[in-house]
């Protein structure tokens, strides 16, 4: 982490950056989301065996507001999509997403009318865990993943590329008006 | 009471009424027409004879030959002596179906769910809604005229993959009866 | 998108102290997504209205276009904590349409992991309960005790929760030499577990206070409303599928059907509680029956032949490539199979025209009615109280909502 002890002072200097970073991986409190069978496994990592609060994920919280990384575990319907959608904006920044599972990072086995091929239609993902359902250790190979990622971002950077998901949303949005003009012109 | 004197006194009852009933791997199915379908399920369920007090499945099949038509099929039960019989009644696509929830109130989920999925409408039912799509969705998905609506997946350097539910095509065979 | 979170709701119509309250589907209640409409007066509910549908997958739409052997993967995730039970109500509808013989060794083994994933999925149910009413160390005991019953299906199978190892016919493997003496182990170490839950649970002042009397569900609503399984045995009624129509030679296995006449949440647990004692003795019933033999049928117009055959016999080459490229072809009819899954009545109405793919498969599942009666059954409790029914009634929203 690079810290520097002064000589004979009691305190410590770090880079800011790090410092950010190192507390942020460090407790990553999960908001609970989970849907389907994912959501089992999730609890499985939860329980004694694997346990997932020695990499800091300490408790799921059940309020988004309270919470870091949505755990996205389980196939995501149509009417579930605006339930998520509001559950990710309800979460304070800085926030993460794990897409767990098969069937929320790209439909898994369902390719069918009910089914959101991918949670990353609705919401930006950090981390995809393959498996159906993936094991305990998956899941924590995901979240050390994660943390690999915290500590090697820019904190401030992070802000601006969020804000940027969504503008770019808006954007497309603003485009796609603009495409039908013409259209109807013809 | 059997399925087979249940079956033998419906016909007695009805006498006028022509009922198909196929007897299939130890099976009773009765096809009837809808008009009389509350009276049946009544005697059914309500003698103490035939006693068949449980509906355990209230399910639908959609076909396409010769109309757009749809079967509703009752799946009873009896509690005292475990026997079951299946009935079964056909409906057009702008027809309705008389509801039974007044004989069993559990049926008025699965009424909701065949009339979110196959577009059946029952009379008589208390609140028609959807109960699995979301309430603005257009269309029937369990109809048979109603595309999976796959998404196609996306390979690069110009590979057009098969569509993933026509990798094993569907292959019929004469129709074999067992 | 943003527009959603701050939307009011129109509380025109509500009059007086009533107070309407989404039990939403994102909740700590890990019972799936269930949402629940509650109408509170204070802390008391007076109307509740279940909502479905946040998990709903088109299985039953995506069987039709699947051959046989694909739909048993389909079909396992519906209910997820007891994918056994599915495939076999599956795998048992197209056994019996075609008049194939499962030999015995299969069945004895199918018996095996139908009740080990019964015992699982208890488990599971003792730890959420637990788990929502804040007793967090059972939770920890019951997963622990459930990890071991992975390893055993890791072992035979290579998945730990899905171990997609039904065939039509048969199994498609067999267990490996250690596969016994790990379950043999198993059977030692768990009644030392069931004594400390029952120890800690059953006359538990806590536990008895919130649970006694709490959600009373009769056999008149039972049959009003089609409820099987626990629920039905919490009222009473020793009515157990396996018992009624046996079904992979369960009539030869000596076991209990135990059901308490209360019908109240406290009922409902001690039927599940005893029930993991009687799968327990099962599965070393079946142990003690198991001897060599085939594990899928011989029939090759069903099963793949071995691969030894494929070097020596032609018939064999040409069985495996029409079996792999279009599946097999039941005959024209319908078919209902029921199996006792650890929630009740597990049926698979099987429509069949003789093509390599089923014309509609069916699945009534045991926790649809259920998470419907809760409508009833909710009304006059306190709000407090509302987990703990919805608990008692161990909805699994996959099977709900398919």
């Amino acid at each position: 982490m690079g810290v520097t002890p002064k000589e004979k002072t009691p305190f410590l200097v770090a880079p800011l950056d790090k410092l950010i970073n190192w507390a942020r991986e460090s407790s990553l409190w999960p908001a609970q989301f989970g849907l389907a069978c994912c959501a089992i496994e999730m609890m499985s990592t939860a329980a004694s065996r694997y346990d997932i609060s020695r990499f800091g994920a300490e408790v799921f919280r059940a309020s988004p507001r309270q919470s870091d990384v949505m755990i996205v575990a389980g196939r995501v319907s149509q009417k579930m999509a605006p339930v998520l959608k509001t559950i990710y904006e309800q979460m304070l920044e800085p926030k993460w997403v794990i897409a767990m599972g098969d069937c929320s990072s790209s439909g898994g086995i369902y390719n069918n009318y009910a089914i959101i091929q991918g949670v990353d239609k609705i919401v930006p993902v950090d981390v995809y865990v393959a498996g159906c359902p993936p094991r305990p250790e998956a899941l924590l190979d995901g979240l050390i993943f994660l943390q690999k990622k915290i500590r090697t971002e820019s904190p401030f950077a992070k802000m601006k590329a969020d804000k940027g998901f969504e503008q770019g949303q808006r954007q497309d949005q603003d485009n796609q008006d603009e495409e039908e003009a013409p259209d109807e012109n013809n | 009471m059997k399925t087979i004197e249940a079956v033998q006194k419906l016909k007695n009852l009805y006498k006028d009424v022509v009922f198909k009933e196929v007897n299939f791997l130890g099976e009773t199915t009765l096809e009837i027409h809808k008009n009389i379908l509350k009276e049946v399920l009544a005697f059914l369920k309500h003698a103490p004879e035939p006693g068949f007090e449980v509906l355990m499945d209230l399910t639908g099949v959609d076909y396409l030959e010769p109309t757009e038509h749809t079967k509703i099929v009752y799946w009873l039960h009896n509690p005292v002596n475990f026997e079951r019989i299946r009935i079964i009644v056909f409906t057009e696509r702008d027809e309705t179906v008389p509801s039974v929830t007044d004989l069993w109130e559990g049926a008025d989920w699965y009424e909701r769910e065949l009339f979110d999925l196959f577009g059946v409408r029952f009379e008589g039912h208390p609140d028609l809604k959807r109960l699995l799509m979301p309430d603005d969705w257009k269309g029937h998905p369990l109809r048979k005229d109603y595309a999976l609506t796959e998404e196609p997946v996306e390979f690069k350097h110009g590979v057009k993959p098969k569509i993933p539910s026509e990798i094993i095509p569907n292959v019929r065979t004469n129709f074999k009866k067992a | 998108m943003s527009e959603l979170i701050s939307k009011k709701p129109n509380t025109a119509h509500l009059t007086g102290d009533v107070m309407e309250l989404n039990l939403g589907p994102q909740h700590p209640s890990t019972h799936g997504v269930l949402r629940i409409k509650l109408r509170l007066d204070g802390e008391v509910v007076l109307s509740a209205e279940p909502i479905i549908g946040y998990l709903h997958t088109g299985v039953e739409k995506e069987c039709e276009t699947r051959t046989y052997h694909q739909v048993f993967t389909l079909v396992d995730r519906l209910d997820y904590l007891s994918g056994p039970a599915e495939e076999e109500a599956f795998a048992g509808a197209v056994e019996k349409l075609m008049q194939i013989e499962v030999p015995e060794r299969a069945q004895i083994i199918r018996v095996l992991l139908l009740e080990l994933s019964r015992i699982a999925s208890h488990l599971i149910w003792v730890g959420t309960s637990a788990l929502e009413l804040n007793m967090s160390s059972i939770y920890m005991y019951c997963f622990s005790e459930r990890e071991k019953i992975l390893d055993l299906f890791e072992e035979m199978s290579g998945a730990r929760m899905f171990p997609s190892c039904w065939r039509i016919g048969g199994l498609a493997y067999d267990l490996n030499e250690d596969f016994e003496a790990h379950v043999r182990k198993f059977l030692k170490d768990f009644p030392a577990t069931w004594r400390d839950l029952n120890q800690l649970l059953t006359d538990n002042y806590v536990w008895c206070e919130r649970l006694q009397g709490i959600g009373i569900i009769d056999q008149e609503l039972c049959k009003q409303y089609m409820c099987t399984g626990p629920v039905i045995r919490g009222a009473g009624v020793p009515y157990d599928i396996r018992k009624v129509y046996p079904y992979l030679g369960y009539q030869n296995y000596e076991f209990d059907i135990p059901a308490y006449p209360e019908g109240d949440a406290y009922a409902r647990y001690l039927v599940r509680l005893h029930e993991m004692n009687e799968s327990a003795s099962i599965i070393e019933q079946a142990l003690a029956k198991l001897k060599p033999g085939p594990v899928i049928t011989h029939d090759r117009k069903v099963a793949l032949p071995p691969r030894w055959e494929l070097a020596r016999s032609m018939e064999a080459v040409i069985h495996q490539f029409k079996l792999v490229s279009e599946g097999i072809h039941p005959p024209t009819g319908e078919l209902y199979n029921c199996v006792e899954s650890a929630r009740g009545e597990l049926g698979h109405y099987l429509v069949s025209h003789g093509g390599n793919r089923p014309y509609r498969l069916r699945v009534r599942s045991p926790s649809f009615p259920h998470v419907e009666v809760l409508k009833k059954v909710i009304t006059g409790h306190i709000l407090s109280d509302v987990v703990v029914v919805i608990a008692s009634v161990d909805p699994i929203l996959g099977d709900v909502d398919r």
